[in-house]
Parts: structure tokens; C-alpha cells; sequence
């Protein structure tokens, strides 16, 4: 155990040194990827439609509104327990992240594929490597900067809809969760469809296959939770396709009751954990293919 | 990087305040809640549903029976402004509203004040009864227009300063200049 802390410990050193010694590269590199790959408006288009779902699932939907139950005391006083409260409380923090789902899974492959695909067709690619950059720092540039525009601009919106119905930050653990959740389900469809970028070349195939694997996952993961009743499927396989709606049913079936069994905590971190593996070999098997792939 | 952050962080606070104060404008604050209790519901043993909510302006109710059984509504003022205390809703005397033994409604709730209120359905008789209620908010969201104007004004203020400023402080060109210099 003290041999793997070490590991990492070393790891982080190294990594520090790299980033002090290559401050300017970086700085640079991202000046130039923010000049090609997100120039006026793709980040605030991105802005302005995650900030829309927010305001939309806020002002139409049942956010805002806490469920109590309320019980008869002596004299016909009716009260709500502090417990009831503190369950009910989660509810408008719970309704965002659902209606991010299907946005994540559209956005994602079409801002990969206009930022990694496109440069292939364009010929920017191949102007991007002719500067001192490793094939491995550009995808990594490229994995990384997807990563964290979306998850930042998706986390600032949850918080800014919990801040909107009055209840800030009241629910930390609930709050992390979620935003877990988006941030695992980022990673993944950002590594995936990078993947089908580099493979294709192709910004068209790039976002019609990235769109189509994680529209089918989202759905077969639906389809899977209605069957769950008629024949057993393990949570933490299931959440595999959509490692944030899994997250969201366990929290929804904890706090609310519900007469479905919530998937376990271990099925969400394995399917977390799993997911991240899988996003990993993903990255790694995309550069292997980006290191000998020919850039036109 | 520095210039693309300086040029880029007003684009987006006014693409922010505009997304905010649009969205604001066209959609309205409506929501629908469900209350349903099977025949001879025991209040004291089972309780009621209820249900919390935050307003700051007059809101209209509309709900309806599914299959005519009557049923009595009620709107309180809560009093609290935190969730860490035991709720101790008013007797019946104290209602915004209290709209008793009917099968369906349609009613506007003058709100006093900024605050939480609480909307509970109880049944009239022994019937089992399922009532839709929809609650439509009337007015801004306050939160939501105030950050839109926040964030719209300091963008637009931040890209005066960076853009037009310059201009007007600049002196004349030189002669022999080249364009665009």
C-alpha cells in the first residue's frame, strides 16, 4: 500500500517538474488550441444551452417544490418533520443532472468532432503538430481541454440551479455524487469519441457514431432497469452505459421512498471505477493508433 | 493567453446575463404536483403529502379530481427560513386559502411576502381521490433576473473598458501612418 502512495507521490513530482519546466509550451499550446478549436461562440454556446436546461428544468419542472409528509398532532397540528425535510430537501438538486443526460450525450461527440475530427479534414491537424508538440500531449491537450469545459460549464450550472431554488449547498454529499457522476460520464464520452476521431478522421462518421453509441447506451440502460424486476442484471454492468443516471437512481431510491431496491453504493463505484478503466485503455488505444497513423 | 481570457470572459458574462433574462421572459414558473390517497385514508396514522415551496409573487392554482370525488385544498404561510427545524404548519384559521369539499378549483393566492408556503390536498370522504394540481408563478424569478442583470451589466461594462476606452483615449495618427496601424 505505502509502495503504491510512493508511486503516485513520484508520479505528482514528476509531473510537477514537466509542467515547471514546460510552462511556456502549454501556455502556449493552449492559446493556439483556443484560436482554432474553440474561437466565438463554441464555449458560450456552450454556456447558453446548459444554462437554458438549468432555467427551464427550474422554472417548469417539479424543482422547487419539496415533498413532506405531514402528520396530525394533538389539537389538529399538523407537522413536518425535520427528517422528512432534510429527504425532501435533495429534490430540486436531483432534477439538473437528469435533464443534462441526453444534452451531454449529443453535445460531447459534436464538440469532439468539431475540435479533433475536423482538423484532419481542415488540415489544421497537421499545421497543430508542425509546432514542437508530441502526438501524445495533442490528444492529451485535445482529451483534456473537451473534459474540462464541459464538466466545468455543466458543474457551474448545477450549482447555480441549487443556488437559484434556495437551497445552497445544504446537501454537500448528494451534491459531490452528482457531480461525480457528470464528470465520469464527461471522461467517458469525450475518451470514446476521441477514439472514433482519430480512428475516422471523419467529423460527420465522428459525430453520428459518438452520438449513436451513448444515445443506445442511455437507452439500453432504461430498457435494462425495467427489465431488472423480471431477471437479474448486475447495477454496476449496467451503469457502465450511463455511470450518471446510475448515481441518480441510487440517490432518487435512497431519499425518496421507493418500492424499488436502490442500487448499492459498491455497484456505483465499481461501475465508476469501471468506467474510468475503461475510459483509460480507451485514451491509451487511441494513441497507439494516433502514433501510427498517417496525418494529411 | 492572457488577451483571449481578457477578450473572451465579457463575451461570455453577456452571453450568461442574455441566456438568463430570454430564458426568463418566455418560460413561465409552472409545475405540476400529484396528490393521491387510497379510500378511507387514516391522516393520523399515514399523514398527508404536502408539498414546500419558495414564491415571491402571486401564484394561480388549478386542480381537478380525476374522477370527480371531492377533495379540500389548502395554501399556508410558513413562517420558516430554514429546513433545520421542526415545521409547524398553522391551524386551518390562518390559510392564504382553504377551499373545502369541492372537485375541482381554480384560484389566485395573494403571497404577502417573499417566503415559504405549503400546498396540502386532504379528502373530502372516504373515497379514494387522485387531484392534479398545477401551480403557475406570476412574475420574475427574482435569483434568476437579478443574476442575469449582474452578470449582463459587468459584461457589458468590462468590454466598454477593454474596447471603446482605448479608442477614446488614443491620440490622433500620425501622418505617413500606415493603415490599420
Amino acid at each position: 500500500m505505502s509502495r503504491g502512495f510512493q508511486y503516485i507521490k513520484n508520479l505528482i513530482q514528476k509531473l510537477k517538474i514537466w509542467i515547471e519546466l514546460n510552462k511556456k509550451s502549454i501556455a502556449g499550446w493552449l492559446e493556439l488550441e483556443s484560436h482554432i478549436s474553440y474561437r466565438f461562440p463554441v464555449i458560450e454556446s456552450i454556456i447558453g444551452m446548459f444554462l437554458i436546461i438549468t432555467v427551464i428544468t427550474i422554472l417548469t419542472g417539479s424543482l422547487g417544490f419539496w415533498k413532506l409528509t405531514l402528520h396530525q398532532e394533538e389539537g389538529n397540528q399538523l407537522v413536518a418533520s425535520s427528517d422528512d425535510i432534510g429527504y425532501a430537501d435533495s429534490s430540486p438538486l436531483l432534477s439538473i443532472p437528469l435533464s443534462f443526460v441526453f444534452p451531454l450525450v449529443i453535445l460531447i461527440p459534436l464538440l469532439v468532432s468539431y475540435t479533433t475530427a475536423r482538423g484532419f479534414e481542415t488540415g489544421t491537424t497537421k499545421t497543430f503538430l508542425s509546432y514542437p508538440i508530441s502526438r501524445f500531449q495533442f490528444l492529451m491537450l485535445k482529451t483534456l481541454s473537451g473534459i474540462c469545459i464541459t464538466g466545468c460549464i455543466s458543474t457551474l450550472s448545477i450549482i447555480f440551479g441549487s443556488f437559484v431554488v434556495g437551497r445552497f449547498m445544504t446537501q454537500l454529499s448528494i451534491l459531490m455524487a452528482i457531480i461525480i457522476g457528470i464528470w465520469v460520464l464527461i471522461i467517458f464520452i469525450v475518451s470514446m469519441t476521441t477514439f472514433y476521431a482519430i480512428l475516422l478522421k471523419s467529423s460527420i462518421a465522428t459525430s453520428f457514431l459518438g452520438i449513436g453509441t451513448f444515445f443506445l447506451g442511455t437507452i439500453s440502460y432504461i430498457q435494462l432497469g425495467w427489465l431488472k424486476g423480471y431477471a437479474y442484471f448486475p447495477d454496476s454492468i449496467r451503469g457502465i452505459l450511463n455511470p450518471l443516471l446510475l448515481v441518480h437512481e441510487h440517490l432518487v431510491r435512497l431519499y425518496f421512498d421507493s418500492p424499488l431496491l436502490p442500487p448499492s453504493f459498491e455497484d456505483v463505484m465499481i461501475s465508476i471505477t469501471l468506467c474510468l478503466i475503461i475510459s483509460t485503455l480507451v485514451f491509451v488505444l487511441t494513441w497507439k493508433i494516433f502514433e501510427h497513423s498517417e496525418v494529411k | 493567453m492572457m488577451s483571449f481570457l481578457k477578450k473572451r470572459i465579457p463575451m461570455i458574462l453577456v452571453v450568461i446575463g442574455i441566456t438568463l433574462l430570454i430564458t426568463l421572459y418566455l418560460v413561465n414558473f409552472s409545475s405540476t404536483l400529484t396528490f393521491s390517497y387510497p379510500a378511507n385514508q387514516n391522516i393520523k396514522d399515514d399523514g398527508l403529502t404536502g408539498y414546500m415551496f419558495k414564491a415571491q409573487n402571486d401564484i394561480f392554482i388549478r386542480a381537478n379530481e380525476r374522477e370527480g370525488h371531492r377533495f379540500s385544498l389548502y395554501v399556508f404561510d410558513l413562517n420558516v427560513t430554514t429546513s433545520e427545524v421542526d415545521i409547524q404548519i398553522p391551524q386551518n384559521g390562518t390559510a392564504l386559502i382553504a377551499v373545502e369539499n369541492v372537485t375541482s378549483l381554480e384560484a389566485t393566492v395573494v403571497i404577502p411576502k417573499n417566503g415559504f408556503y405549503l400546498i396540502y390536498v386532504t379528502p373530502a370522504n372516504t373515497l379514494p381521490i387522485t387531484v392534479r394540481a398545477t401551480i403557475i408563478m406570476t412574475g420574475l424569478n427574482f435569483t434568476i433576473f437579478l443574476t442575469g442583470i449582474i452578470t449582463l451589466g459587468t459584461g457589458v461594462l468590462v468590454l466598454l473598458f477593454n474596447e471603446i476606452l482605448p479608442v477614446l483615449t488614443s491620440g490622433p495618427k500620425e501622418d505617413g501612418a500606415p493603415a490599420g496601424s
